[in-house]
């Protein structure tokens, strides 16, 4: 059973063809802040070591979010600024986008009542959230709206992490399976990231060329018919006289 | 209904020297306004530090569940930025044109201190033109 729609993962994602460069970096974080999760296809650029880049990732994210919660134009109670907030209140963000990428990020709602079942069932301690992560995605900055992908690679996470019972919660994500079909996976859509999301636009591009080769068909055909009618008329009538 | 929510400038230090709110339900108090335009100011600079890539220059979209918030940083380091509905286009422009206003009406205005509260009548009243909805539409063309 999984959080979002689709029953179960497809069984092999599309083959990667091209190398892929257009996706930078990836983070886990669980929701007390720890990485779980840290790969890293294309950084030329490392300002700070790795765990205060991490540290300072997870700050960044987390006061954008009260930043967010506060701004919200549309609601009219909001609390003051940098009140915690239960996962799934109040406004949150899915994307901001700099000069040199764009930053995707995805939040998975608690759900407590159903993870004190399953732990139950699986004999693990109660209520830890093992459910709840956030995953972040860096791109670059001209990639589309990456929601859905992120929401692949949480599935991916629930299959191959949450799923495995030597995983211990909390802790950093060591998981083969988990690590190649991730890789495979970014690698496969990060030569889909330029293109634009799919829409009518391409079938209509398909409708013209269709309608142009059918009309030029239908023109052969008629100079073709016509050529035939005056041989005929020319000849065959009179060898028929 | 409103396209843009609200429109703020930040000085170099993250200080607010302009707001303005355009009917967004549940207005913030000069406090709030304060206190975010300074906390945008850091999270804008802390944005530099996490690139991948060297040459970044902060965030320019922020896109929320309930809008967008589309940024601009001029070469001496004050951001203008517009809260606005989620998807409206042209914002860029329209934020150039608003550096435009400030240059001209505020910075030109021998009245006016560098780093302090904007209180430019002029600068105000072509504000309230360029912000009107059909001219923003216009900025696409």
């Amino acid at each position: 059973m999984q959080f979002f729609g689709g029953s179960d993962i497809s069984p092999s994602p599309p083959a990667p063809t091209a190398s892929g460069n257009n996706a930078h970096m990836m983070y886990v974080f669980n929701r007390n802040g720890v990485c779980l999760l840290y790969r890293e296809w294309n950084r030329p650029l490392h300002t700070l070591n790795a765990q205060q880049d991490h540290k300072l990732m997870f700050g960044l994210l987390f006061s954008l979010k009260s930043l967010t919660a506060k701004m919200d134009p549309t609601s009219m109670d909001k609390g003051n600024l940098g009140v915690p907030q239960l996962p799934g209140q109040g406004c949150s963000f899915h994307s901001f986008r700099t000069n040199t990428y764009k930053l995707s990020f995805m939040e998975t709602p608690s759900g407590i009542k159903f993870e004190i079942m399953q732990f139950q069932f699986l004999g693990r301690g109660f209520g830890e959230n093992i459910r709840f992560v956030q995953i972040i995605l860096i791109t670059h900055p001209k990639t589309g709206d990456l929601r859905e992908s992120l929401k692949y690679i949480y599935n991916l996470y629930v299959e191959y992490v949450v799923k495995n019972p030597i995983y211990t919660p909390g802790a950093p994500i060591r998981c083969e399976l988990f690590n190649t079909s991730l890789d495979q996976y970014v690698r496969s859509i990060s030569y889909l990231l330029f293109k634009p999301r799919p829409s009518g636009t391409g079938d209509l591009v398909l409708q013209k060329a269709y309608s142009l080769m059918l009309i030029s068909i239908i023109k052969a055909l008629i100079s073709v018919s016509k050529s035939v009618v005056k041989n005929l008329g020319s000849r065959d009538i009179l060898n028929i006289i | 209904m409103a396209a843009i929510y609200s429109l703020y400038i930040i000085n170099k230090s993250g200080g607010l020297i302009f707001y303005k709110d355009y009917g967004s339900s549940g207005r913030m108090d000069t406090n709030d306004s304060l206190r975010v335009a300074s906390l945008w100011h850091s999270m804008h600079a802390i944005s530099q530090q996490l690139s991948p890539t060297v040459g970044c220059l902060g965030i320019e979209l922020l896109e929320a569940d309930t809008f967008d918030l589309h940024c601009f940083q001029s070469l001496t380091g004050t951001k203008f930025f517009v809260v606005c509905e989620p998807g409206t286009q042209h914002m860029e422009g329209l934020l150039k044109v608003i550096y435009e206003l400030y240059t001209d009406y505020v910075l030109k205005n021998p009245f006016y201190e560098m780093e302090m509260p904007i209180r430019c009548e002029l600068f105000d009243i072509n504000l309230s033109q360029a912000t009107q909805k059909d001219r923003v539409a216009l900025l696409g063309r």
